[in-house]
């Protein structure tokens, strides 16, 4: 059998297994809650949802952000998505948020729409503290999505969060670095995330503006000084963006998202000639 | 003060001064004891002012900060003894608690009359070295009146002749008639001193410039209108305890005994009261004893949620010595609440529950200041932007409207929705000192380093200059720039204007 052959044979019996396992009966909230409406929450962001085969995350899921570096943006897509989802029908729109460093800045979280009533701030003192209010959290069915900074996972514990969220039908947003990409994993979602540096983003005509395109790639950067006065054209957040796991199918390729910061809107920035060999460079 | 003095009574030669927290790093001064008053001191001056006045005298000072539960908790116990003088004891009706009023209509003759009464009183209360002054009056508002503003020694007592309650008001100052402060301020900016100027004045006059507090302070003195005393109920105790003859270590025997007083005391609350509050108690063979206490979100009698949450604090218990005796001890209780389940409510009354319970045991092991909230206050400085209470403790308190004269417009409800672009996710409460490399002495940032980084910056936003006023503590200006970094990274980093550092703040 060519390999190829062998390749679409495992995954049809993949989606074979995971169709099963949504068909069987009903033995957690999440199977009820996948039961009861589209089975799947957006994560507000379309060009995210359009990565994943289902279109969206399972209830009672652990969703990975791995972070190539601190302040690429992987922070932000998660929390933009826990909104979304806490605001969505049926929910019990409350978020918790997992916060053993103390730095996390909750003001930050009101453009997106969580209102500070319905957000839980805990802070743990120890590694040991912390797993056991991931765990609260996850079993209670009383949290929509629990987010929180994770950098050490082992496996025991890791899949006792898995049942804990599969159990009550919660969802889970772990914050980690990059590093752990290769490390297993129970999360059923695995996203990669990375900024894409100015020097590779593409051009970005601005629409009924005058005057040429401006540029933000190349060697000729027009990074203007401004002692007196603001820089008020903001380029925009480029994320880079790629599924290591999902369910329901065989992972797309990387994408870039590009969110316009003066207006908050998303879109998926059409890859170009040459894509592979950045997304090649940037170790995605 | 007063409890402070008797918990402590080598405060009593110090400069005692009470102090309560006005937002963030700003406290002021809310009581003073007769040394801090002969030095000047005065409630509402700021602390940082107060200890610049003492001086030399700085080591006598001796800040507190207040505690007004603790003081009402003290008075309601005077008040529960002064019940032998009368069944209507009453707290004064304020925050801050500091007189009772006993209604001893058809009581006096017990006592050989209202002299008998009074004196009676101040001996048992002087026993108690106490500080106070007695009065009896027709209305409650002359005894006030007589009681905090007459002429009065410490221990003596005054008894107003009946209907001439207005005559012994008439010389008094205005702070004696319980006026709202803003009120008394407009009085003393006429030339009103005393109440007799008042009486002076026509009512109608009174209470179309001044409102109907005036007038209706004055008729409540006179008897003429109204006054209701709230009679206090002492809170009743429920409470379980065990003596062990022999001293026991087992944790499993703790477990048991601490399991039979969770049932003794949920038999003692009567119907339809749930448990907000246990004060757990263990008594260790000749150390000192441990304690805990178990709050809850929304009150409950369930006796499994209260032991699991008695449980999950007992693991983290360690004993030194073996166990003598416990006590469970029901400090907080609430009517339980009962709930109809609507048809189409977003959230139902279980889950409602489970965050119920998901917060009582959070709390439980992680501590109540470990499972926050917060609240948004007015601060330029990004992070005191904010203020955090604990979940246990706020469910009753109502969640704040927004003032109907400060209207959300489309540019304020803009900024609030692209406040995830314009503030860090993560921010530091200690900002890193770092290097930059900037082309202008006032411009923005062009390359960064700190520690073995280095990064250069393509894009920079701002400035965002955030200054705070001198008045509320250290002060501080600041050029906050968002960064873009060659790697992709989005910073938030500062320049403080006086020194010309720069620190690195948070990250997007």
């Amino acid at each position: 059998m060519a390999a190829t052959e062998v390749l679409e044979e495992l995954e049809r019996k993949l989606a074979a297994l995971e169709s099963e396992r949504r068909g069987r009966a009903k033995t957690s909230r999440a199977d009820e809650a996948r039961e009861a409406h589209e089975e799947v929450y957006s994560t507000g962001l379309v060009a995210l949802d359009e990565m994943l085969p289902l279109r969206g995350i399972r209830p009672g899921s652990l969703v990975e952000w791995l972070a190539v570096q601190e302040g690429v943006g992987a922070e932000w897509l998660a929390f933009r998505a826990a909104a979304e989802i806490c605001r969505s029908l049926d929910s019990v729109g409350r978020c918790l948020v997992v916060d053993p460093r103390g730095d996390f800045y909750p003001l930050a979280v009101k453009g997106f729409g969580l209102q500070p009533r319905d957000l839980v701030i805990v802070r743990p003192k120890n590694a040991k503290e912390e797993l056991w209010a991931y765990d609260q959290a996850l079993r209670s069915g009383a949290i929509q999505v629990v987010v929180g900074w994770i950098d050490r996972l082992a496996d025991t514990p890791f899949r006792r969060l898995q049942l804990a969220a599969e159990k009550s039908g919660s969802l889970g947003f772990l914050l980690r670095p990059a590093a752990v990409r290769n490390k297993p994993s129970w999360a059923e979602v695995r996203f990669l995330v990375d900024s894409v540096p100015v020097a590779q983003r593409q051009p970005v005509l601005r629409p009924g503006s005058v005057g040429p395109p401006v540029t933000h790639g190349g060697a000729g950067l027009p990074f203007r000084l401004f002692p007196q006065e603001q820089i008020s054209v903001r380029p925009g957040r480029h994320f880079r963006i790629q599924v290591l796991r999902c369910p329901g199918g065989k992972p797309p390729a990387g994408k870039e998202i590009r969110v316009d910061e003066e207006t908050g809107a998303v879109r998926l920035v059409p890859p170009l000639a040459g894509a592979k060999a950045a997304f090649r460079q940037a170790g995605a | 003060m007063q409890r402070l003095h008797f918990a402590r009574p080598e405060l009593k030669d110090k400069i005692l001064v009470l102090h309560a927290s006005e937002g963030r790093d700003r406290l002021k001064v809310v009581g003073v004891c007769r040394h801090a008053s002969a030095a000047g001191i005065v409630p509402g001056m700021p602390v940082a002012e107060a200890s610049s006045l003492v001086g030399k005298h700085s080591t006598r000072l001796q800040l507190e900060k207040e505690d007004p539960q603790a003081d009402r908790l003290l008075l309601a116990r005077v008040a529960q003894r002064c019940q032998r003088y009368s069944p209507t004891v009453s707290l004064e009706e304020s925050d801050r608690p500091e007189c009772l009023f006993l209604d001893i209509t058809g009581c006096a003759h017990l006592f050989g009359g209202e002299e008998g009464l009074a004196q009676r009183l101040t001996v048992e209360l002087a026993r108690g070295n106490w500080n106070f002054c007695v009065a009896i009056a027709d209305t409650i508002g002359a005894a006030w009146a007589v009681a905090r503003h007459g002429q009065r020694s410490v221990h003596s007592w005054q008894i107003v002749p009946a209907g001439q309650s207005l005559a012994a008001l008439r010389g008094l100052r205005l702070a004696a008639l319980r006026l709202p402060p803003e009120v008394a301020e407009i009085l003393t900016d006429l030339g009103v001193r005393r109440i007799g100027d008042l009486e002076q004045l026509p009512r109608a006059s009174l209470v179309s410039r001044l409102g109907p507090a005036v007038a209706q302070r004055l008729s409540q003195a006179e008897g003429q209108a109204l006054e209701i005393l709230v009679p206090h109920r002492p809170i009743p105790c429920y409470r379980a305890e065990v003596s062990l003859e022999q001293p026991l270590e087992h944790s499993g025997i703790v477990e048991n005994l601490s399991q039979q007083l969770l049932e003794e005391v949920l038999k003692q609350l009567p119907a339809g009261a749930g448990i907000t509050e246990l004060l757990c108690r263990y008594l260790q063979d000749s150390a000192l004893p441990l304690e805990f206490r178990v709050g809850l979100f929304r009150p409950s009698v369930r006796k499994r949620h209260l032991w699991e949450l008695i449980r999950l604090q007992l693991e983290n218990l360690r004993f030194d010595r073996p166990m003598v005796g416990a006590s469970l001890r029901v400090t907080g209780t609430a009517p339980l609440e009962c709930a109809q389940q609507e048809l189409f409510e977003e959230r139902t009354p279980s889950s409602e529950r489970n965050f119920s319970i998901l917060l009582d045991r959070l709390s439980s092991r992680l501590g109540r200041e470990a499972v926050v909230r917060v609240r948004s206050v007015s601060d330029a400085q990004p992070e005191f932007a904010f203020q955090e209470e604990p979940w246990l403790g706020t469910q009753r308190r109502p969640v704040p409207k927004v003032s109907p004269k400060r209207k959300r417009t489309p540019e304020s409800a803009m900024e609030e929705g692209l406040s995830c672009f314009r503030r860090p996710l993560r921010l530091w409460k200690n900002p890193t000192p770092v290097r930059v490399l900037a082309l202008a002495p006032e411009g923005p940032p062009r390359e960064l380093s700190w520690g073995k980084q280095r990064e250069r910056i393509v894009y920079a936003w701002g400035p965002e200059r955030i200054e705070t006023g001198w008045w509320r503590g250290p002060a501080i200006a600041r050029d906050y720039y968002q960064a873009e970094t060659d790697r992709g990274r989005r910073l938030w980093l500062f320049r403080e204007r006086g020194s010309s550092s720069w620190y690195l703040q948070g990250v997007f």
